[in-house]
């Protein structure tokens, strides 16, 4: 029997105000596929990401996750935001906001032994167990990220969707986290978006390009006549592995 | 201070006694739901909320004095007005694509209006400024009996749904995706709200609803590293105001809701400027 299609989206369109931004997406990512979808701002990347997760609704289409309608699976997904617009004083512990990816459909709102442990071994997951009782505002914006995908690992979710990760952290951050998610894709689908043309790593099974039209590529196939139609200007790739790089390797 | 002490075990003033309890029950509920008004950011909303409470309390003597519904309390009132208004704001906020703070802005404007309007319509001379301004002095033994269900009640839903309504209020969206009803649970803080804000009412009026709500929580925020400590510590800074404010007020004669809200303003002056300072150090 074949496997069932992690995201499955056919014919979908949407639109925000009238103005279309999304038209005549399909889209069929398997299991333990890897993604990275690039386009440029305003684009329409966040609002694929937010079709997928059910918190908007197609105009027209459909989109089926794991088979069935996005807000019956939520508890699959594990979402990391691009960042949280939460209180920046808002007196919360990491440990504490690893414990939310455990909120589940149980009606009150307190904490078994069981969620203790999965929260922790997210934290050893993301390396940040030994900052778990620190103040969550306290951290750095690296370290939020992780502890944000921790957060996501405790969902103990099959698809985990990562809107713009690398938005806020340095180089060395970056590799640590490209490194966890690499460890994490042998047994998870991951979706990644990302604005910055230089993630589209060797860990990606396969890129989608969007900019209104969603269209899909093997990452080997990245060229740069891709990228330079979809954003429309010069933009030189950084060269992150050899079989995908393209006009060498310039930093500009 | 000693006058004070022995005014509230004087058995001939009963009232010094009841608004000193009233204070010290109240003050449970303040600093549960103070600190969710700051921390989610809605001390505008809660501040809506208690101006329509004088809508609520004109149609309440209205009723009372002019229709002749005698059991029409203006307490009554004050609580359908206080629900109506959050349930309003809640769903204006979620559902109609409205600014929110123009909503905000009017109810509290047309709830004042309203007040106003009944209470010119409702036979005899009823002074707003108690309402307006408040007055803890006038609290019955009944009352007490009201503020400490009131208490139970938040204290428990407070318990019950604690890490849902701390994760709806840290990350609403990532809370949906939980399977939480952010929605539900957004109303259901706005309703605590406005419960709580009736109880405000009580102890310093109206237009000063928003201090007693923020500055406990406020001065607590500076010390605390977890929501619940915050809880706690803004409910002991809320008994600490309220009863300083009394004695206060009792022994200069003033009256009790500015001694409060100015003691309580001056302490989270104080703290500011200290962290600042000791910051700097």
């Amino acid at each position: 029997m074949q496997t069932k299609p992690v995201i499955y989206i056919k014919d979908v369109y949407f639109s925000y105000n009238g103005s279309i931004v999304l038209e005549n997406v399909n889209l069929t990512i398997s299991e333990l596929e890897s993604i990275c979808i690039v386009g440029p701002n305003g684009g329409g990347k966040t609002t694929l990401l937010k079709l997928i997760l059910g918190l908007l609704k197609p105009d027209k289409g459909e989109v089926r996750v794991f088979g069935r309608k996005p807000e019956q699976v939520r508890l699959k997904i594990g979402y990391i935001p691009q960042y949280v617009q939460h209180d920046q004083q808002f007196p919360v512990s990491v440990m504490d906001v690893v414990l939310m990816g455990r909120l589940g459909y149980r009606l009150s709102g307190l904490y078994k032994k069981t969620d203790k442990v999965a929260a922790r071994s997210a934290l050893d997951e993301v390396e940040l167990a030994d900052v778990s009782e620190r103040l969550f505002s306290a951290l750095s914006g690296g370290q939020k990220q992780r502890v944000l995908i921790a957060r996501a690992l405790a969902c103990e979710a099959e698809l985990l969707i990562l809107d713009e990760p690398f938005a806020h952290v340095d180089a060395l951050v970056e590799e640590n986290l490209l490194d966890t998610l690499h460890r994490l894709s042998t047994h998870m689908t991951i979706l990644l978006v990302t604005h910055d043309l230089g993630f589209i790593s060797k860990i990606f099974t396969s890129v989608i390009c969007v900019k209104r039209e969603v269209v899909v590529h093997p990452t080997c196939e990245i060229t740069g006549e891709i990228i330079q139609n979809m954003y429309g200007k010069n933009i030189s790739l950084v060269r992150h592995d050899h079989r995908c790089a393209e006009k060498g390797h310039t930093h500009d | 201070m000693t006058e004070f002490i022995a005014a509230l075990f004087d058995p001939n003033i009963p009232f010094i006694r009841y608004a000193f309890i009233a204070g010290m029950l109240a003050s449970v509920a303040f600093g549960i739901i103070g600190t969710y008004v700051v921390t989610r950011r809605i001390s505008y909303i809660a501040g809506a909320i208690s101006h329509c409470v004088l809508g609520g309390i004109g149609l309440g003597l209205y009723l009372q004095l002019k229709v002749g519904i005698s059991w029409c309390d203006p307490m009554y009132g004050a609580l359908a007005a206080a629900l109506a208004a959050a349930v309003i704001i809640g769903l204006v906020s979620m559902y109609a694509r409205q600014r929110e703070d123009t909503v905000i802005g009017a109810l509290w404007a047309i709830g004042m209006a309203l007040g106003l309007l009944f209470i010119a319509k409702t036979p005899g001379y009823i002074d707003p400024m108690s309402y307006l301004f408040g007055n803890i002095l006038l609290i019955s033994k009944g009352d007490l009996w009201l503020i400490a269900c009131l208490d139970i009640l938040i204290v428990g839903i407070s318990i019950f749904f604690y890490n849902k309504l701390v994760a709806v209020c840290f990350d609403e969206e990532f809370a949906r995706m939980r399977g939480i009803r952010a929605g539900a649970y957004y109303l259901l803080l706005l309703c605590l709200t406005a419960l709580t804000v009736v109880l405000v009412v009580r102890v310093v009026g109206i237009v000063m609803v928003i201090a007693l709500l923020t500055l406990p929580a406020a001065v607590a925020g500076h010390f605390s590293q977890r929501l619940w400590h915050m809880m706690a510590l803004a409910a002991l800074f809320c008994m600490f105001f309220i009863g300083t404010g009394l004695a206060y007020s009792y022994s200069y004669d003033l009256p009790s809701g500015p001694v409060i809200i100015v003691f309580a303003g001056a302490v989270y002056l104080a703290v500011i400027l200290g962290n600042s300072l000791f910051k700097r150090l």
